[in-house]
């Protein structure tokens, strides 16, 4: 039903231009977009932010190649983590992401307990994040995440493994659990 | 013990996962999105393939093209010889009728991929 509602609002959007229909899109899906790039931006607010709305625009510009052979989300991650990935390349920075994105800025009363998983996260490589964020965080199948990332299935499943001892680890070092 | 491991880290990410509230997010979005002005000559192309469809529809429709197509095909069935099974009339006019069902639906597609891709 989900899938039908997504298919009959991006159809409104391709063949009337109906932006009404996309701002529905839009408010449906911002939350997951921008929670998956504020883990790979680990925490930064305004670049989340900044890449969240280049990657509806993006969407918007090309929904007419949405072909529905995955998921609208499926293809909205892709977007999404295209984008990110795009902007790593122009600050000419493939390294660590640590050494590109800045201190997260947050003043939400619950800010402390926020960048603590943005902090756990940076400990992970920026495939082992893309990865866990999708797989637990966004609950997405191995599959779709091979569809978003174009990295093989058995990649993704050592990404997601290493990334989860990581983090285990930093957990316990932090008494987490205890 | 990497079971318990594997229950710590999803408890961990499963509360820190929480719903980014809009605060206008979409709004902003909304306000930047690019017009799609349609180009003229997009329009015009648009309009002019509605134009061969209309007339393609009409030649098919007409006495002189359903006189040509039967004849066309009544040549055909001559060089292989097929008048000697002495088809019916019936027969043929409904072969002209699918012949020109597949033109329509053939048109009618590549017109609607045509829109889309616009």
């Amino acid at each position: 039903m989900k899938e039908i509602n997504d298919i009959a609002l991006v159809a409104q959007v391709a063949v009337f231009h109906n932006k009404r229909a996309f701002g529905q899109l839009v408010e449906k899906y911002q939350s997951p977009v921008r929670r998956f790039l504020l883990n790979l931006t680990s925490g930064d607010v305004e670049l989340s932010n900044d890449l969240s709305q280049e990657t509806f625009i993006k969407a918007y510009s090309n929904i007419t190649s949405f072909k529905n052979l995955s998921g609208f989300s499926t293809w909205l991650f892709r977007i999404a983590y295209n984008v990110f990935y795009d902007y790593l390349r122009s600050r000419k920075d493939t390294s660590s992401l640590d050494d590109v994105v800045s201190q997260p800025q947050s003043s939400e009363p619950d800010a402390a307990m926020k960048l603590d998983v943005h902090n756990a996260m940076r400990i992970l490589t920026p495939n082992e994040r893309t990865c866990v964020s999708l797989h637990l965080m966004e609950d997405l199948p191995i599959d779709k995440i091979a569809q978003i990332t174009g990295m093989p299935e058995g990649t993704i499943k050592s990404h997601i493994s290493r990334g989860k001892a990581k983090l285990s680890t930093y957990l316990k070092n932090n008494g987490y659990g205890r | 013990m990497a079971d318990k491991e594997n229950d710590i880290v999803l408890q961990f990410l499963k509360e820190q996962k929480q719903d980014i509230p809009d605060n206008g997010f979409s709004s902003r979005v909304m306000r930047n999105l690019p017009d799609r002005k349609t180009h003229r000559l997009v329009v015009l192309g648009r309009i002019w393939s509605c134009v061969c469809i209309f007339a393609a529809l009409l030649f098919l429709c007409s006495g002189y093209g359903q006189t040509l197509i039967v004849s066309a095909l009544d040549n055909i069935m001559c060089q292989f010889k097929i008048t000697e099974l002495k088809i019916n009339t019936t027969h043929l006019i409904f072969g002209a009728a699918a012949v020109y069902l597949a033109t329509l639906g053939g048109l009618f597609k590549s017109l609607y991929s045509k829109i889309l891709k616009a």
